[in-house]
């Protein structure tokens, strides 16, 4: 079915971009009741109508010199390149970035279109044309068409970009590029993962090109130590656990990777295999994951099938084989534990892949340490990490969990901290390196009125004396963020 | 090096010239640099027509890596900048094209490569595979694992970088903290917190305690020792031997296996047809790899499957069958001859061990794509099990490797003859006489003497070769008719002279045809033969040849070695006709 609907959008959208493009001219030459305007807007309506057949509704946009019709990119053919050209011209000069036709438009009178595309052609010459065209369209209650344009960046970047212009350090320079292209990085990994995810949803394959790009992304930063990405795989979504979840496991998992050494191509792999492998959740109902009371048995047998539906959906995603089999390793067995218990259990008694174990580890780490409907339990980070060494050797390999136990520290960042002093904190920092003495840096929280805790002053706590255990100001207590409702990043990115 | 967001930058490099010398420099550089993207873009070009390896591409290649020594030799280093169907070098334009997939400038621009860079100490191989990756994704399709800028990280060429626009992240959402939400806020004034540890997925609390992590207690990490905190040597040991496993591992056999189960387990029937492909996909890409060990494994569990399911799922059958008759028409063998020919290390030679079975598990019409690679395979301990497996598949189905036969060219026929020759008897014969009846002298000639080398009986079903345009298909023929005594033969020798094909034979032929028939022939003949020698009215049927016949017809009753031939021929003797009297003393001469 995905492919009939794309082949007529790839087969039909060129036709009907011609045919928009059509409209906006013979709007600007003819009358109303000119032949060639009311044939025009017949075969505008006639492609409209059959592009939204199976979706209800048409969107058209176009970024940077891409034309994306229902989402889909538009392939390039030389012979429609002056069409695109005209099509980005009109866009740009409009500040709009697509348009949105909703089922009333097969309904519209004729004279609706020819007044929208004059308004649409006008438009140009207003200061705001996206504004005036908006507040147009509302006028005329044009409900069938509504423009879009992207949002405005947001405030993290901003401040980032202000920063980056006000500094001339080359060094500061390259770490605030790099805190932009984390923040970037993440916001469209979890955008592309709800792509794939909404493809497969409506019965079609996605495409993975955007995901291996931004993997690649996650790859280069985690190999000059950003530690920006890390802060924000602190990130949770109580709501919506598993676009947030899957980027996490992806940024720990190669996180993990780059710490034992594995190559970059190594880590790609392993960074797709971590966002894909709850992939086969997307099969089980939404009813059914967040259910907060105990499972029953034929429940439980549900969900333990969604090991075996990643890897049906991995297999279904629009890449080739070999990507596939490359990345769907992991989701098969990252709930089958280190001593070969846990699921799927098969005839198959072979030891886990090396990622499928690094991906059980970054699995169980974010999992315990995201609050669920279902679950009581809200461990604070270093917590959990202890919790989890309770079960090496049995659900995971004990070198590696040591490896990543040490990379997370002994106080992972984004652990809220209470001090002797009373003071609450953040870990913003872990070091540790080689023959020198772990330290740890803190954010203190500042409690506002409203609850909300804001930045305080940085400290540090000092070296981890290897005797004690401890730092130069005692910890009281650990608690979870999501204890006072705090995400990490916020405070720490 | 991909740098973070970079900003586009559509003005090519400014260019700073501060003397004649330099100015002159700049454009021998510049000119230089011209034919070295000429060069590029004649390889790319050569690569989508024709073969890697043939003699154009590679004499591109040659050419554009000399040429790129030459160049990076004298400065260093050749930074190219891209802007839309343009390529820039020190400000100067060096290309220009349509917008479009042929053209470089396009293809890099369109996936946000803003420079790309060649270094001194660039190799063949990144030229090469340099060349290979524009061409992989000259064209974005729907199934395209990346694009021009994902494969150049992948590749990390050392001596060809270059710096990319992040398009990707340029046209992305911005971070909104705010819309995520940490906790669910009514639990959060619960105050929940519990000792209480599960596995996140073991849903079922107590009654899964098989995976539930037993914490009642809480394990803080400061109570862990200093050990947990430094690696051991042995630790490091075994991460580097984990490492060094994942990545010169070969995953297909798991990837298999995990398919299987998949399989195993699947009720819907789409998605058991999908997997199912993904296996086909998984089983051909093994094979072109030459991982035949794999490959096997895929087709023996296939095999198990249908076992299995053969009960449970019926629906699955027609599914399994229909994948052995798909892979029995991929391509993909035919790079088997490559890997036979190669000298392999004891562990590769254990893996060609398994291309036997896996090759016999197909289809017969795997000959088609079998057959023309018999003379390709130069090892005789390989080529002899390879036309084992031939011989295996041509006996499962003959007609359709029948059919085949008749496709071939000559070359490919006679390169076939020794396989047809370990067929079973009736296979052998039925093909070789197939085979007697080709357009080519040579086929003909070596089919009928193979055929009647092996099985001489057949020359009862090889009459027509009697008029065969080759004289010694047809001596051949004559010899193995006249080997014995035979009714058949003699009968068909009697009705053949009465054939108006006869006519048109040279006397030799027709001398040999009487010898023949008095070898093979009885008192049978001894009327037709005293009709030849002694009549005279015998033109309506030799016409011309009235004296070879009569010393055909001579000949033919001194072979018969009868009395009453004998008594003939001694009446022919006597005759007062020269042709008869003289046909008759040689004959009884003879």
């Amino acid at each position: 079915m995905d492919s009939i609907t794309d082949n007529i959008i790839q087969d039909r959208g060129h036709e009907f971009i011609q045919s928009f493009v059509n409209l906006l001219t013979v709007s600007k030459i003819y009358e109303d009741n000119n032949q060639r305007v009311a044939s025009t807007i017949e075969v505008f309506k006639r492609l409209a109508s059959l592009l939204m057949k199976e979706t209800g509704e048409l969107s058209l946009a176009i970024n940077r010199g891409v034309v994306y019709l229902q989402e889909e990119k538009i392939f390039y053919q030389r012979n429609f390149a002056t069409l695109f050209r005209k099509l980005e011209a009109y866009f740009e000069e409009r500040q709009i970035d697509g348009l949105f036709f909703y089922p009333e438009v097969k309904e519209c009178r004729p004279v609706e279109l020819v007044t929208f595309a004059r308004l649409f052609n006008n438009c140009i010459k207003q200061k705001k044309p996206f504004v005036w065209l908006t507040i147009e369209l509302n006028k005329e209650n044009y409900t069938w068409v509504k423009l879009y344009k992207h949002e405005e960046p947001d405030s993290m970047l901003d401040v980032l970009s202000e920063a980056l212009e006000e500094t001339d350090d080359i060094e500061r320079q390259t770490a605030i590029k790099q805190k932009q292209k984390a923040i970037s990085t993440y916001s469209c990994t979890m955008e592309s993962l709800d792509e794939v995810t909404s493809k497969i949803v409506a019965g079609r394959g996605g495409s993975i090109c955007k995901s291996v790009h931004l993997v690649q992304n996650m790859v280069d930063l985690i190999l000059v130590n950003d530690t920006t990405l890390v802060g924000l795989s602190t990130i949770r979504d109580y709501d919506d656990y598993l676009f947030t979840h899957s980027v996490n496991v992806a940024i720990l998992s190669i996180w993990l990777g780059q710490r034992i050494g594995l190559s970059r191509i190594s880590l790609e792999r392993l960074g797709l295999s971590g966002l894909f492998h709850d992939l086969g959740k997307l099969d089980i109902s939404k009813g059914l994951l967040n259910k907060p009371d105990k499972l029953q048995e034929k429940e439980y047998a549900v969900l333990k099938k969604h090991t075996l539906n990643s890897v049906e959906r991995i297999i279904r995603l629009r890449t080739s084989y070999e990507k596939k089999a490359q990345i769907l390793l992991a989701p098969f067995e990252h709930h089958l534990k280190f001593d070969l218990s846990g699921y799927p259990q098969t005839p198959r008694k072979t030891p886990q892949s090396l990622f499928s174990r690094i991906v059980a580890i970054a699995d169980m780490y974010d999992a315990v340490t995201s609050p669920r409907v279902y679950r009581d339990t809200i461990w604070s980070p270093d917590r959990a990490l202890g919790e989890m060494l309770k079960e090496s050797n049995r659900s995971f390999d004990p070198v590696l969990l040591k490896v990543f136990v040490n990379m997370m520290g002994m106080y992972p960042v984004g652990t809220v901290l209470k001090l002797v002093d009373g003071r609450m904190g953040i870990v913003s920092k872990y070091e540790s390196k080689d023959k020198e003495p772990a330290r740890l840096q803190v954010m203190i929280l500042k409690k506002e009125n409203n609850n909300e805790f804001s930045k305080g002053e940085a400290i540090d706590l000092g070296p981890l004396n290897p005797v004690t255990c401890g730092f130069d100001i005692p910890i009281e207590k650990t608690y979870h963020p999501s204890e006072f409702n705090i995400q990490p990043a916020e405070l720490l990115v | 090096m991909k740098p973070a967001e970079e900003k586009t930058t559509r003005q090519p490099e400014p260019v700073s010239v501060d003397s004649d010398t330099s100015i002159s420099e700049n454009s021998e550089a510049i000119a230089e640099a011209r034919t070295l993207i000429i060069n590029l873009n004649g390889a790319l070009k050569s690569y989508t027509i024709y073969p890697k390896n043939h003699s154009i591409s590679i004499g591109y290649v040659n050419r554009l890596l000399t040429g790129m020594k030459t160049f990076l030799g004298r400065y260093g280093v050749l930074r190219v900048f891209v802007d839309h169907g343009h390529l820039f070098y020190k400000g100067e334009q060096i290309h220009h094209d349509e917008e479009g997939e042929t053209n470089i400038a396009f293809l890099l621009s369109r996936d946000g490569v803003k420079w790309i860079e060649f270094h001194e100490g660039v190799t063949k191989d990144e030229i090469e595979s340099f060349i290979e990756l524009i061409n992989d994704y000259r064209v974005i399709t729907p199934v395209s694992d990346g694009d021009i800028v994902t494969a150049l990280w992948e590749y990390d060429f050392p001596h060809i970088k270059y710096e990319a626009i992040d398009l990707v992240l340029k046209n992305g959402p911005p971070l909104d903290l705010t819309k995520y939400q940490a906790v669910d806020l009514e639990e959060l004034e619960d105050g929940k917190e519990t000792d209480d540890f599960q596995d996140p997925e073991d849903r079922q609390g107590e009654s899964g305690s098989a995976t539930s992590m037993d914490g009642a207690k809480p394990f803080p990490l400061m109570a862990a020792g200093k050990d947990l905190w430094k690696l051991t040597e042995a630790e490091e040991q075994y991460l580097k031997r984990l490492v060094e496993e994942e990545e010169s591992q070969d995953h297909t056999g798991s990837v298999s296996e995990v398919l299987m189960l998949t399989l195993m387990m699947q009720q819907n029937e789409q998605d058991f047809v999908k997997s199912l492909q993904f296996l086909e996909d998984r089983l051909i890409y093994s094979f072109r790899m030459g991982k035949y060990k794999a490959s096997y494994t895929i087709l023996y569990n296939i095999s198990r499957l249908r076992g299995v399911l053969a009960s449970k799922r019926q629906w699955t059958l027609p599914h399994l069958d229909s994948f052995i008759e798909t892979i029995s028409k991929s391509r993909c063998y035919s790079a088997i001859p490559r890997f036979l020919n190669e000298e392999w290390e004891k562990e590769e030679v254990n893996n060609l061990k398994y291309l036997w079975p896996v090759l016999r598990q197909l289809k017969p019409r795997i000959l088609r794509i079998l057959a023309p690679l018999i003379a390709k395979i130069d090892q005789e301990k390989y080529r002899q099990p390879f036309l084992k497996t031939v011989v295996f598949h041509i006996e499962k189905n003959v007609p359709m490797f029948s059919k085949l036969l008749s496709t071939f060219d000559e070359q490919m026929i006679i390169s076939f003859l020794p396989v047809i020759g370990m067929l079973k008897q009736e296979a052998f014969v039925a093909l070789m006489l197939q085979l007697t009846k080709h357009d080519s002298n040579v086929i003909r000639n070596k089919a009928s003497r193979k055929l009647l080398a092996k099985e001489p009986t057949a020359i009862k079903s090889m009459f027509p070769l009697l008029d065969d345009p080759y004289e010694p298909i047809r001596k051949r023929v004559l010899m193995y008719m006249g080997r014995k005594r035979d009714a058949k033969l003699e009968r068909f020798l009697l009705n053949y002279f009465h054939r108006s094909s006869v006519k048109q034979h040279d006397p030799e032929h027709l001398l040999g045809c009487y010898e023949a028939l008095g070898q093979c022939g009885s008192v049978e003949s001894i009327p037709f033969l005293k009709r030849i020698l002694f009549e005279t009215n015998f033109r309506n049927m030799v016409q011309k040849n009235t004296v070879v016949h009569k010393k055909g017809a001579a000949l033919s009753l001194a072979a018969l070695q009868l009395p009453e031939a004998k008594r003939l021929l001694k009446k022919g003797k006597k005759s007062f006709l020269p042709s008869i009297r003289n046909s008759c003393k040689t004959a009884l001469e003879a």
